[in-house]
């Protein structure tokens, strides 16, 4: 694409500005607090790597990021994998049908979080909807309370409030993938997994993984679903940092978890970016 | 192969339907009272909606919501839309690519917690008022890498030849833009609309910071959870989804008329 | 559809360009739920012209944040308890109040007309408005003793029936107190870790942790939970209500008490307003409402069933917030 398509002086100074003064600057500034100290209630601006010493010897910032960045994973891929089935099954549908779904699929997202983590906790909890279903088909006799305060509440929670990110970022991939073509290779003699792998597949990869990376960096960051589902292993990082910036006060480490966090989601963000870059799909590319 | 399709086939019409799982309960809460898990059938009643519409506050915190929203996704689609096309051209150096890239992704990737505290804290030092607008810049700010990757990532797939095709039949840039590019930008423009939206209208930890005196529906539910949400809410969750089913609908049938026209 | 987007883009960069008008005369809440309620807002905004803006928060932590990210410039009133004021004060957010312009001040009762952690000398920084207590909430029907002792909170017969508020301070006073320490707020190191142990093992009877009043009502419901160390006395009418024989107790170690205040803000705007505002919530009618319909305790009157005021442990500061902190993201991050 190489056209002058405007002038690029002005494009380029006004994107600049905006990302110097409304990003670079703010966040950059706050993120140097990473380097500070604390003492008696107050910030000491002395430079310093104590706060990283602390966040990577203590073992209770390691073990809950680790158990952060597990759950966000486990999160991702199952938003992954069901948002591809949901977005296959919608853009195979004749086009009034695909894009009532597809608008159906977008229409949760506009339901409140801490009111949908609510609402899971009727659904799922002792005296809630599921208990009550699985007495009433029999399963049952006496409701369980294993279905609420556990980690899995929290990853059936994050994918339920997540996945129609995915659905929504695939759908993008996949609709724009002609039929013409798929027709050409079924005409060809292709059978529908061979047509899947070579050509939906590659095609439509690139937006499902932007899906991924969303839901990842959503759900890494977030603690309402951890506290409010998980029962007493509802402690995530995210929380770990908030508490930074309440009375403890103690700015400086909040600064210095977010920084962990930001480099480890930026290693996820850009082995997610090499993948979608299909070229070691593209196997068939003239 | 047909065991596994319907197999496929009902994990997906499951997921759309469990979707809506929640919004039921919540739809329920709203007009019935329920007891320990059980409906009691004969409280129905209208009496929480109209109670949310004797609520200033809500309504308040509702139209800064949508406000908030409304301003923050138009201002990303235009920013994100001159941000992945500048970083698509080939002219563009490698370089800024990478920073550009980098510097949307830096507040998508840092817990919002920190992005709020240093858009405040640089707000006070430089003497800007927080409030609403304040929110505003900090959405934008915070959803640009949504409306970014998900443009980016479409420019890439398309056919460069497309545009040479175009500029050899002697159509100009913005003739170039609009006929050939954004046609093919409509979907991922709709998409990373609603995402956007979607995060805006619900966003709490970058606001928390912000918003000053000011009010959003997120930031008053937030407040809520200390004392208690009242079936008031469920009421508001209700109209709230009823509305955007409207305004959805709409648009999919807007949107059917014109890909059937491209089409032709 | 080309030309929609001109107009929306002006519309969007005016939106920006619009700057927030300040109102003349206007008091800025950083308050709890429950503190400026519609009953008495409405009636001081016609009688004091005091148009009043209320930021409502989930927390102590974020109140906080808010507070020191703009120097306390974003609010002129705050409510936080008794135990915050060092903090506040270390952070230079507060000011003192003139007394002056305190016409109700006699209204309070003889208890809470001088707090000393809300006094700086002389100078008065805070004005109570409403107390409460975090006792130990149990059901007479689940349990066949009435608990006397936290201890009933670690008996493993209890196991995965109990919650308890995710608190760090509270938690820890409470545990403080079950180990019968002298002085749950300035502990000692060798104490602080028997306090953390005592917490984690807690931790494995615990069904879940809950972040407020309701949804602790809302944990125990889903959870079919049947003690909790409360967050307070709403609590109890929320679960009756519900259906449940809940029963509130201060257990024989004593429980926290927590009493909650106004304080000026450092960076307060309109001061006559602010006081206006203050004054205003120490009218009886106020701690009517309070106790009416939130189920607090009103620091104007007596209030019926809050008979055990002399059995509380008050909040005081504490000897590190951080490392109080600290120790219970420990005690969390101790499970599985």
């Amino acid at each position: 694409m190489t056209a002058h398509w405007f002038s690029a002086a002005i494009w380029r100074v006004s994107i600049w500005a905006f990302l110097l003064m409304a990003v670079l600057i703010p966040i950059g500034a706050f993120l140097v607090y990473g380097f500070f100290g604390v003492e008696g209630g107050s910030i000491v601006y002395t430079l310093s790597l104590a706060n990283y010493i602390e966040v990577a010897s203590d073992p209770v910032y390691r073990k809950v990021l680790g158990k952060t960045l597990r759950i966000a994973a486990e999160v991702s891929v199952l938003c992954f994998v069901t948002g591809y089935i949901v977005a296959v099954f919608i853009n195979r549908q004749r086009p009034v049908l695909k894009y009532t779904l597809i608008f159906a699929v977008a229409i949760p997202l506009m339901m409140s979080y801490v009111i949908k983590i609510y609402s899971m906790r009727g659904l799922l909890g002792h005296t809630g909807f599921l208990n009550q279903f699985l007495i009433w088909i029999g399963l049952i006799d006496e409701p369980l309370s294993v279905f609420l305060f556990n980690l899995t509440a929290v990853r059936m929670t994050l994918v339920f409030a997540l996945v129609p990110f995915s659905i929504l970022t695939t759908f993008v991939g996949l609709e724009r993938i002609p039929g013409a073509t798929i027709n050409a290779a079924r005409d060809l003699g292709a059978g529908p997994i061979r047509i899947f792998w070579t050509i939906v597949l590659p095609l439509s990869f690139p937006s499902a993984v932007v899906g991924v990376m969303f839901t990842f960096v959503l759900s890494v960051g977030d603690f309402l679903a951890p506290e409010l589902v998980g029962g007493v292993n509802g402690l995530t990082y995210g929380r770990l940092i908030f508490s930074q910036f309440g009375i403890a006060f103690n700015w400086p480490l909040g600064a210095a978890l977010s920084l962990v966090l930001m480099v480890l989601s930026f290693a996820v963000i850009a082995v997610a970016g090499r993948l979608s870059n299909p070229g070691w799909l593209r196997r068939e590319d003239p | 192969m047909k065991p596994v399709r319907t197999l496929l086939n009902t994990i997906a019409i499951l997921t759309v339907f469990l979707l809506y799982a929640p919004i039921f309960l919540v739809m329920l809460t709203s007009f019935f009272s329920v007891r320990r898990g059980k409906i009691i059938w004969e409280s129905f009643s209208f009496n929480w909606y109209a109670k949310l519409f004797s609520n200033a506050e809500i309504g308040a915190a509702v139209l800064s919501s949508i406000k908030v929203g409304i301003v923050a996704v138009t201002a990303t689609l235009v920013l994100s839309l001159a941000m992945s096309i500048y970083t698509s051209r080939a002219r563009t150096p490698r370089w800024e690519r990478t920073t550009i890239s980098a510097l949307v992704f830096l507040p998508f990737l840092l817990p919002p917690i920190i992005t709020g505290m240093a858009l405040l804290v640089t707000m006070k030092e430089m003497g800007i008022a927080r409030g609403v607008n304040a929110v505003i810049l900090g959405h934008v700010v915070f959803v640009l890498a949504i409306g970014f990757r998900t443009l980016q990532t479409r420019l890439s797939m398309l056919d460069p030849a497309l545009i040479w095709a175009a500029r050899d039949l002697g159509a100009g840039p913005w003739r170039c833009f609009f006929q050939v590019l954004l046609p093919q930008l409509a979907m991922p423009l709709a998409t990373s609309a609603i995402m956007s939206l979607a995060i805006s209208f619900d966003e709490t930890m970058i606001t928390l910071f912000i918003v000053g005196d000011g009010m959003t529906l997120p930031i008053r539910l937030y407040g809520m959870m200390r004392y208690g949400f009242t079936p008031e809410i469920s009421a508001l969750v209700t109209l709230v989804l009823l509305v955007t089913a409207i305004l959805t609908g709409a648009l999919a049938i807007l949107y059917r008329g014109r890909t059937a026209s491209i089409a032709e | 559809m080309p030309k929609l987007k001109f107009p929306m883009m002006a519309v969007c960069l005016a939106t920006f360009a619009i700057g927030s008008t300040a109102s003349a005369q206007e008091v800025r809440l950083l308050a709890f739920e429950g503190y400026a309620d519609d009953a008495w807002r409405v009636p001081f905004e016609e009688a004091s012209g005091c148009k009043v803006a209320v930021s409502y928060v989930g927390g102590v932590d974020e109140m906080f944040a808010k507070m020191a990210g703009s120097d306390g410039t974003d609010f002129d009133l705050v409510s936080i308890d008794t135990s915050l004021y060092p903090r506040y004060a270390e952070a230079g957010l507060l000011q003192a109040f003139d007394d002056q312009k305190l016409s109700n001040l006699n209204n309070l009762l003889p208890a809470f007309q001088e707090v000393a952690a809300v006094q700086d000398g002389e100078k008065r920084l805070g004005i109570p408005i409403a107390w409460g207590s975090q006792g130990l909430i149990y059901d007479a029907d689940e349990l066949s003793d009435a608990p006397t002792s936290w201890g009933a909170m670690w008996d493993p017969e209890n196991a995965q029936r109990v919650i308890a508020l995710d608190d760090s301070n509270n938690n820890i006073v409470m545990a403080a107190l079950y180990l019968g320490f002298d002085d749950p707020f300035d502990l000692t190191d060798e104490q602080m870790v028997q306090v953390r142990d005592k917490l984690i093992d807690l931790n494995g009877n615990l069904l879940s942790y809950y972040a407020g009043f309701e949804d602790g009502v809302a944990v125990w419901e889903s959870g079919a939970a049947t003690m909790m160390l409360s967050m307070g006395e709403p609590q109890l009418g929320q679960l009756r209500e519900r259906g449940y024989n809940a029963v509130y107790s201060i257990p024989k170690e004593g429980a926290v008490g927590w009493l909650d205040t106004w304080a000026l803000s450092a960076g307060a705007g309109d001061l006559d307003c602010a006081h206006a505002w203050a004054d205003y919530s120490l009218r009886p009618e106020v701690g009517e409402v309070l106790n009416s319909k939130y189920g607090y305790g009103p620091t104007t009157m007596e209030a019926e069933g809050l008979d055990y005021a002399d059995n509380l442990v008050w909040l005081k500061p504490v000897e590190d917030m951080d490392a109080r902190v600290r120790l219970w993201n420990e005690v969390k991050a101790a499970t599985k």
